[in-house]
């Protein structure tokens, strides 16, 4: 059947967050919709404050105080968490999806052993404890190719490198045979060197335990390496998503266009100046009526600035928001 | 760890040494202690043979060493009003003033958490608003006044408490009251502050996402978190609260070591205000040391930074 | 790019509207706390319902208003001698506007200094002073003040050294810690590169970037200097009768707590509510320079 193998579906999520005096409301994420396949890596690609993050803690329901989904369904496993209360959360949370965090140096607890961090969701969701504990925690720690898992399980986080870390911050998410693994930028904070490891180390264990992963970044790279599908979002919402191939070689929204053609390439000749995207993103708190990408949009129409482009198909498992796509 | 211990012991010493210099200078600002000792019409003869007799016409350098040597034995001189060893007479006040001060910095310390965490957590209600205002105005009133207002309205009008004294249990209630009522405030504004601070952190947000209950999240890292600028603090509040016992014990006349430090400004008895200061610096520079030393304990980044 | 004019481009409000909107950011509550202290404390005797010395033994401890036997004439009540009570807590202004100014400005001076200094040059200067910062913190302040007081007796010169004593050192650690990251900053490195002065740069450069933390200090230490000074009194160091000071009303009241406990109330109160307005309008301060901070 088509529904089983679909790990999770989001429906037109909108999630706004209250501004500081209490009276301005940011749409962080306005109006999203996809789905994810069992196995499926996902990538959710875009500039920072476009609201991927957002969008990633709303399906794990950790928003920060001011904000809250305000309308929409996230259906796992058929479930929709939204309706969900805080215990059942709570239960799936870690267990049948977890999530890693951009900086693993704040990810944990600073006056806690690596090894008791370790041990916590394993003791809370799986009543692992003495021998069964301890061997647990050896696995998981060669699984994620620490050395010496012993001597390190004792030390603290600030004793650690950022890559050992975050590959720490890997073990604990993987730790309960989760479903659905969330990376949110899980390699912008490491060193250059330490991302390509940690990025193959990801590929590994999702390979190994048929991971299904949603990965939220910026950087396409991140996104060519390990994502079958990748949606592009801007100011809430989704301009273009599609097959990490399709979209690389025929991007049809402006904005994909203008992200790709950033990217400088290492290996052209001659000299070219950088592009940039002209002006800057929108303010969330008061998105003027049609595209919201239309005062940066190269190909810009008068239409444009009316009216929002709904989604328009374009090939198998390929949409974008642009009215330039129907002209077509 | 024992790097850590040593120094902050080499600092405890520099620290006395220079309290020590500190009290040998301002004594020898009070005026001759030569003229108290002798009658009116003593001769010039007299006085010198006085002055030498006590050390006063040697260098500074070594009134300064035998000082030091005195104090070491315990030696502050005698009290010119009882006629004893000014010593022996602060410790005989200590207990009492020691009692005072441990039951306010355990009352200020307990409420000052609970009422902190709980504003953190009903952030906004009521209950916060109240714990905020009441934060400031505490820090804002004399403690004097304060220990005055409720002597007025609790024992002198409702006859609940006694006024002043000290031979029960009801005799502590006003006084903590009155002495706690500061560290609650700032214990309060800090583990408020804190605690906000932590349930916003990324590592709570990771904590959440690994699936731990709110209320262990709270008790078993927030808390701790929260409790480390508390215990940097509670150096400073044990020492508001040494020496905030002046103040209440002499509007409730509690027979400690503040009430014998006032009085003693009134009677000109300065060896007994030398000693009193003397020994309450040392005993907090000690208590601060532990404090460090706790610290040491609850922070591992400051053990293996 | 073609230009096209923006649709619903919001326009700036309009002069009235603006210095609306900048009023109601004023942090009102200390200012109201504040500002009649300060209008008594200068315009003093022009304001005065009475004269706060004149002795009217026809009326001694005449209770406020508002209760039995009270009388418009005396609002809040009169004295053991017939005193006004309003005029002398009035009075009692300006004693308070000279202490907290005066000791916590000669305290920011030294503090500020030597905080600069020890940051600035470090090494055997910065330990040194921060040592000597050690030694006069580590005894508490009242019972630094009965160390010296008691030496020297008591009296206004005696309240000023005292606080600024013991309040130096709270801005000589603070400054020091920040003049220790401003060091490190570029426009410093860029100073001396263009040979300036050591003192040049410390005065320029350094200094203004310290001025936002050295005004929350001082406004939060201004209300200290107040209750450091009562405290003073209430042990007999402080200022001496005949002069006027709010610590006094309440030490000389004291007696009188049961025939005549307006005395020493107001009197407090008038304490509590000044430093009341110097703390929230500290607080405010903070949280305008520095919102990462801000209190929630």
């Amino acid at each position: 059947m088509a529904t089983s193998d679909i790990l999770l579906q989001v429906k037109d999520l909108k999630t706004h967050i209250l501004g500081r005096d209490g009276l301005r409301v940011v749409k962080a994420v306005d109006g999203v919709s996809f789905d994810l396949k069992r196995g499926e890596t996902l990538g959710i690609i875009g500039e920072s404050g476009c609201g991927k993050s957002m969008t990633a803690l709303s399906i794990m329901r950790v928003l920060p105080s001011a904000a809250k989904v305000v309308s929409g369904e996230i259906l796992f496993n058929g479930e929709n968490l939204l309706k969900k209360s805080e215990s059942e959360m709570r239960r799936l949370r870690g267990e049948k999806m977890s999530m890693i965090l951009q900086d693993p140096m704040v990810s944990l607890d600073p006056l806690f052993t690596v090894g008791s961090q370790l041990a916590e969701p394993l003791r809370s969701h799986m009543g692992l404890g003495g021998a069964a504990l301890k061997d647990r925690m050896t696995e998981l720690m060669s699984a994620v190719s620490i050395p010496s898992p012993e001597l390190r399980l004792k030390q603290y986080p600030h004793q650690m490198s950022g890559g050992m870390l975050q590959r720490i911050v890997g073990a604990i998410a993987i730790s309960c045979d989760p479903q659905l693994l969330i990376a949110d930028e899980p390699t912008t904070a490491l060193d250059p060197t330490v991302q390509a490891q940690f990025l193959d180390l990801l590929e590994s264990l999702r390979d190994a335990k048929h991971l299904s992963v949603i990965v939220v970044t910026h950087d396409f790279g991140v996104a060519a390496r390990l994502c079958d599908r990748v949606m592009v979002m801007y100011a809430g919402r989704i301009v273009e998503m599609g097959p990490i191939r399709e979209i690389f070689d025929h991007p049809r929204h402006p904005y994909t266009k203008a992200l790709l053609a950033s990217i400088p390439d290492a290996t052209e000749r001659g000299t070219r100046r950088l592009k940039s995207i002209d002006g800057a993103p929108p303010d969330l708190g008061s998105l003027p009526p049609g595209c919201p990408f239309a005062p940066r949009c190269e190909s810009v129409m008068e239409r444009c600035y009316r009216d929002y482009p709904g989604q328009f198909q374009i090939g198998t498992g390929h949409v974008a928001s642009c009215w330039r796509v129907t002209a077509q | 760890m024992s790097r850590y211990f040593f120094s902050r012991l080499r600092l405890a010493v520099i620290t006395i040494l220079g309290v020590s210099l500190i009290v040998f200078v301002t004594s020898r600002m009070s005026g001759d202690v030569t003229l108290l000792l002798l009658p009116q019409d003593a001769s010039e003869a007299d006085i010198k043979a006085m002055q030498h007799e006590l050390g006063l016409d040697a260098p500074y350098y070594v009134q300064y060493y035998k000082f030091l040597v005195n104090v070491a034995h315990g030696d502050f001189g005698e009290s010119l009003r009882y006629r004893e060893p000014a010593f022996g007479l602060i410790m005989s006040r200590l207990p009492k003033t020691l009692e005072l001060a441990f039951a306010s910095f355990i009352v200020s310390t307990v409420v000052g958490l609970l009422m902190g965490i709980i504003s953190a957590r009903m952030r906004s209600s009521w209950l916060d608003y109240f714990s905020r205002i009441f934060s400031i105005t505490a820090q804002s009133m004399p403690s004097f006044w304060v220990g005055i207002m409720l002597i007025l309205l609790f024992a002198v009008q409702l006859h609940w408490l006694p006024t002043s004294g000290a031979q029960g249990l009801t005799y502590f209630v006003l006084p903590v009251v009155t002495l706690a009522l500061v560290p609650i405030a700032s214990t309060l504004r800090i583990t408020r502050s804190a605690m906000l601070e932590t349930l916003d952190a990324d590592y709570v947000k990771f904590l959440r996402v690994k699936g731990l209950s709110e209320q262990f999240i709270v008790w078993k890292h927030a808390l701790r978190n929260a409790l480390v600028p508390v215990i940097a603090i509670s150096g400073l509040t044990l020492g508001f609260l040494i020496g905030g016992t002046v103040i209440v014990e002499s509007v409730f006349a509690w027979p400690g070591l503040g009430n014998l430090m006032v009085e003693s400004i009134f009677t000109r008895d300065y060896p007994v205000i030398q000693a009193g200061v003397g020994v309450t610096s040392v005993f907090l520079i000690l208590l601060n040391l532990v404090v460090d030393l706790l610290f040491g304990v609850i922070d591992p980044r400051v053990r293996f930074g | 790019m073609a230009t096209v004019v923006l649709p619903s481009q919001s326009r700036a409000p309009s002069g009235l509207t603006l210095h609306w909107r900048r009023l109601r950011r004023l942090p009102w509550l200390p200012i109201v706390l504040l500002a009649p202290v300060v209008i008594c404390g200068i315009f003093g005797s022009a304001i005065f319902p009475h004269d706060p010395t004149t002795i009217d033994l026809m009326a001694p401890r005449k209770p406020p208003v508002w209760l039995d036997g009270g009388s418009w004439q005396y609002v809040l009540g009169t004295d053991q001698f017939g005193r006004d009570l309003l005029s002398r807590l009035m009075e009692g202004c300006r004693v308070a506007l000279i202490i907290a100014l005066s000791s916590v400005f000669l305290a920011a001076l030294i503090g500020v200094t030597a905080g600069m200094v020890s940051g600035y040059y470090g090494g055997v200067v910065d330990n040194i002073i921060m040592r000597i910062a050690d030694v006069v913190f580590a005894i508490p302040g009242i019972l630094l003040i009965i160390l010296i007081g008691g030496a020297v007796g008591g009296g206004f010169m005696t309240v000023l050294i005292s606080i600024v004593l013991v309040s130096w050192v709270l801005y000589a650690r603070v400054v020091r810690g920040e003049t220790l990251v401003l060091r490190e900053r570029g426009f410093v490195a860029l100073a001396r590169v263009a040979n300036c002065s050591d003192a040049r740069i410390l005065v320029r450069h350094i200094l203004p970037n310290l001025l936002p933390t050295v005004i929350v200090l001082t406004t939060l230490q201004a209300g200290f200097a107040l209750l450091i000074e009562a405290a003073i009194t209430f042990i007999g160091l402080g200022i001496q009768p005949p002069a006027t000071t709010w610590g006094l009303l309440i030490s000389e009241g004291r007696p009188y707590m049961t025939t005549a406990w307006w005395i020493p109330a107001f009197a407090g109160l008038a304490i509590t509510i000044t430093v009341l307005g110097t703390n929230l309008l500290g607080d405010w301060l903070q949280e305008k320079f520095d919102p990462r901070r801000a209190q929630r």
